[in-house]
This record gives structure tokens, C-alpha cells and sequence, in this order.
């Protein structure tokens, strides 16, 4: 509890004085207040956090409208309102912008760092744990690998399946449906006349196309025979 | 600062209410807090919203400072009680009629209902 007031009253520095010394001590007071309502350790964890939020946000609304607020006491209406003043907020921050174009492209690089960062990692999320893989039912799919224990002599955790064991298990297991098999291999290709080309290939057997249910792009698929 | 009260016009929602629940007597905060937030429902004022909307409208003039209701300990020798002042009256008025015509055009256009009906 008296770690939370004393973080708050840190936080309060972040207003601009003259709003310190009006509001700073009756603030805390309402903090230390909803802090003791709030029982529930979730509830306490939302109520620091929404307070965080919103006491950041505050503090540099009204750190801009001490810059930006000539004379003190002006309407409402004229004041830094949420949607009426938003155009003139605009104008101001672009002509401060231009003012100071260090200090403009400081905001701008550590903007563009924060933003190739989170769409960086967001990027590895998505592709690692939130896209599906491009086959149908892909959550029944599963990839089959050997292991070598420690105690064979090799210590090879994954290990890809020889053709005998593969055999094994599309003769004999009961928890998968079908069981297909590839090997990546390379090939070389070339027309009558060409130069040979080296390209990535894989030997698959018959029944991996209707397995993942795709369709060859061109021709059919082959058979067993 | 401005002495018509239309000047100040239109408020921004949480400033009349917080007009509205200074007009019976002095408040403090966390009094005002509360109030707004059972007016409001679900939406919570939060603390940094609440004292820049007390800083605004001091600054206006429409609220003011005033002493303590009474003694107390704890909490309460800390807090800081807010008075409507004679302008912050007229502009909650004039807010109050503004917003009546509003909802009158809101009922001939029939997105209330009329206020015979029930």
C-alpha cells in the first residue's frame, strides 16, 4: 500500500507545478482512498493500472495546455476540448514541429523504433501461433519424429523417421488416421537444349496429397501403383 | 474571464455533471467521483480525468475552493472540499437549457418518446 502512494505521489511530478501544488496532496488522498476500496487483488492490479494510464495521459494534456494556454481562465469551450480543439492541438503541434526539427526527429525516430518493433514481434506471433497452416483441419495434423535416448550412445531428440518405422506406424497405429511420409530431396531439371537447373524437391509418398487434401496446381496426383 | 454563461457552452458531459452534483452542497472528490460514476454507470472517472475537469473548471471560475464540513482524521483532514460559484450556476442553467432543446428536436424527430406518452 505504501509502496503504490509513494509510486503515485513520484507520478504526480509529472504534472506541471503550478497543478502540483493546486491538486497533488487532495490527489493522493483520493488515490489512497479508491486504493482502499479496491480489495480484490485483480481489482487492485486494474485500479493501478487504469490510474497509471490515465494519470500519464493527464499529466501531458495539461503540460501542453500550460505551453500552449497564453493567459490563464479562458472558456470552456475555447480551452483544449476533445473534439473542438483537436484541429487547433494540430496546427500547434505541427508549427512546434518544424520550430525544433531535432527535437521533431527524435519523436519521429523513437516512434518509428517502437512501431518497427511491436509489428516486428507481432509478425513472428502471427505467423508462429495465430496463422493456421494452409491445410484443411490443420489443428489434426501432427509431424512424427524418431528419437535416439542418451542411452544408445546418440543423443538425437528429433530424429526423422527411417521407412521401416514409417510402415510401423501406418500399419499399426490407432490414434492417427492415415500417416504419410516425405523426404526432401534435390533434383536437377532441364529442357532439351537448356541448362540443367538445381531445384529443391521432396519425395512423398502416395497418399500425403489426399492426406493434407490439396490438389496438385498442375496435372493429378499419382497413385500407389 | 467570460461572464456569459452561453460562452461557456457547450460543457463537456462530465464537467455538468460535476456542476450538477456541486448544486446542493459542497463536495470533495472523492464525493464527486462517486456521484459521476453512479450517474454515469459503468464508466469510471478516473483520478488524472477528475482533477484536470476540477482544474478547468476552477479556472473558469464555475468552482471554487471551500473549507471542510467538518473535522475529521485520516482521509478526511486531507481532503479538499469544491463549491459551485454564482457563474458555474448560470452556466449549468444554460447548459441544462441548451440541452433541452436539444432533446426537444430529439422527440419531434421521434428518437424519444413524446413526453405525454409513456
Amino acid at each position: 500500500m505504501k509502496l503504490a502512494e509513494g509510486a503515485f505521489r513520484a507520478l504526480l511530478l509529472l504534472y506541471p507545478a503550478r497543478f502540483r501544488r493546486e491538486f497533488a496532496d487532495d490527489m493522493q488522498a483520493l488515490f489512497a482512498e479508491r486504493l482502499d476500496e479496491a480489495t480484490a487483488a485483480g481489482r487492485r492490479f486494474r485500479f493501478l493500472l487504469t490510474t497509471l494510464l490515465d494519470v500519464i495521459c493527464s499529466a501531458a494534456a495539461e503540460r501542453w495546455l500550460a505551453r500552449s494556454r497564453g493567459p490563464r481562465n479562458l472558456p470552456l469551450t475555447s480551452r483544449s476540448h476533445p473534439v473542438s480543439g483537436f484541429g487547433q492541438d494540430l496546427r500547434y503541434a505541427l508549427r512546434s514541429l518544424l520550430r525544433q526539427p531535432a527535437y521533431a526527429a527524435f519523436i519521429i525516430g523513437t516512434l518509428a523504433i517502437g512501431i518497427g518493433a511491436v509489428t516486428a514481434v507481432f509478425s513472428v506471433v502471427h505467423g508462429v501461433l495465430l496463422r493456421p497452416l494452409a491445410f484443411a483441419e490443420s489443428d489434426r495434423l501432427v509431424a512424427v519424429w524418431g528419437r535416439f535416448d542418451p542411452e544408445s550412445g546418440f543423443d538425437f531428440p528429433q530424429f526423422s523417421l527411417s521407412a521401416p518405422e514409417y510402415l510401423d506406424y501406418k500399419a499399426a497405429s490407432k490414434a492417427m488416421t492415415d500417416v504419410a511420409a516425405y523426404s526432401n530431396v534435390s533434383a536437377t531439371i532441364a529442357d532439351a537444349g537448356a541448362e540443367p537447373e538445381r531445384v529443391p524437391a521432396s519425395a512423398v509418398t502416395a497418399n500425403l496429397f489426399p492426406l493434407l487434401r490439396v490438389q496438385p496446381a498442375i496435372g493429378r496426383s499419382f497413385t500407389e501403383e | 474571464m467570460p461572464s456569459d454563461p452561453r460562452e461557456h457552452l457547450p460543457l463537456p458531459p462530465h464537467d455538468f455533471h460535476i456542476l450538477l452534483a456541486l448544486l446542493e452542497a459542497p463536495q470533495h472528490a472523492y464525493g464527486l467521483s462517486r456521484t459521476v460514476d453512479d450517474d454515469d454507470g459503468p464508466l469510471t472517472l478516473e483520478i488524472g480525468s477528475l482533477y484536470r475537469i476540477l482544474s478547468r473548471l476552477t479556472s473558469a471560475g464555475l468552482i471554487e475552493s471551500a473549507a471542510p464540513a467538518g473535522e475529521g482524521g485520516g482521509h478526511e483532514a486531507r481532503r479538499k472540499y469544491y463549491r459551485i460559484t454564482a457563474l458555474g450556476r448560470r452556466v449549468a442553467a444554460a447548459e441544462a437549457q441548451r440541452l433541452d432543446a436539444v432533446l426537444r428536436l430529439a422527440r419531434r424527430h421521434k428518437l424519444l418518446p413524446s413526453r405525454g406518452s409513456s
